[in-house]
């Protein structure tokens, strides 16, 4: 958590941060706490500028917290011919679901594939 | 061809759910199958909460189903629980007050209910000639009714050990004798839960099978 309140009040933060898995160590009720203080880094309301962040996570506490009408989360699966692609969250496939449930328990429960367009 | 979305306890009911249905409503349809969901949160944001009201266990989780089943196109959702060591009709009672909520929803689409008692082996091992018939048993084994076993599901495994069939994966076998259950010929169909899920059945997606 410390790290993550250093990172926002950095005196010269740097335009671009790459996170990764940054809900290790984190009690997941802290989870909105971090990606708040994330956000707040994108809209350059700490520093004097915005900064533009890429994470990867694993975890649906995490994505709990992402907004799709804010945030952009790429799913990245490796297919069966052993080629990796990334695609975009489906939002208007996960509109079914997100008035009333998680991204993250989307995730969960649907996998992937329950993320992006169908194909 | 409809679609139809089960949501049960794990892959023995992915296998036998949709067989049972498809003898009780005489129509075809594609079976789409899941887990009952592992919801950890409840609505959290305020907008969230104005929307729908905290709700939690199983009616939250068919809510989430019937979400399962518009993304999936399914025209209705088959759910079932086994009853296990909770109070029978318990977790029916709730199933269906999370069906009468998720009846207001603009995405509603028709719900069956079942409670399995005390699992759903029991459904199958009601209809002795079912089990007979799957297994391969000869006319002097001896298929105990559903009243005489603690646990449907450990007779089970036991006659399929002692049948022609022994040594084949439990699931496959499982599904034959679902084929070939009728409520007509169960022993103890209201003590297992089983006439309740055919009415239930018949009653919410009977209409479906016009839709063909």
């Amino acid at each position: 958590m410390l790290f993550f309140v250093a990172l926002a009040y950095h005196p010269t933060p740097p335009k671009l941060i790459l996170l990764e898995e940054p809900e290790n160590g984190v009690h997941p009720r802290r989870l909105a706490d971090i990606v708040r203080l994330l956000r707040e880094i994108t809209q350059g309301k700490h520093g004097n500028h915005a900064a533009q962040i890429v994470l990867t996570t694993h975890s649906p506490y995490l994505l709990d917290f992402v907004d799709l009408e804010q945030d952009q989360v790429l799913v990245f699966r490796r297919e069966d011919d052993g080629s990796r692609t990334a695609e975009p969250a489906d939002r208007e496939r996960l509109k079914n679901y997100l008035d009333e449930f998680m991204l993250g328990e989307v995730w969960f429960n649907e996998g992937e594939a329950g993320l992006v367009g169908r194909r | 061809m409809i679609a139809l979305l089960f949501v049960g306890d794990g892959e023995r009911d992915a296998a036998t759910v949709p067989a049972l249905v498809e003898t009780l409503l005489q129509t075809p349809f594609r079976a789409e199958t899941r887990m009952w969901a592992r919801l950890h949160g409840a609505p959290t944001t305020a907008k969230q909460r104005q929307r729908k009201p905290a709700q939690k266990g199983y009616e939250r989780k068919l809510r989430f189903a019937v979400r399962q089943a518009n993304d999936a196109g399914a025209a209705g959702v088959v759910a079932t629980v086994d009853s296990d060591t909770d109070k029978p009709g318990t977790k029916l009672r709730r199933l269906r007050k999370g069906r009468e909520a998720a009846r207001k929803d603009p995405c509603a689409i028709p719900i069956a209910l079942g409670e399995a008692r005390p699992h759903g082996e029991a459904w199958l091992l009601d209809d002795a000639q079912a089990v007979r018939s799957a297994l391969g048993l000869g006319g002097d084994d001896v298929v105990p009714s559903t009243r005489e076993v603690t646990s449907p599901k450990t007779k089970l495994h036991a006659l399929l050990a002692a049948s022609p069939r022994a040594g084949e994966r439990p699931l496959d076998v499982w599904k034959d004798i679902a084929r070939n259950v009728r409520l007509g010929r169960c022993g103890n169909p209201k003590r297992t839960g089983f006439s309740k899920f055919v009415k239930d059945v018949a009653d919410q997606l009977g209409h479906l099978g016009s839709r063909r």
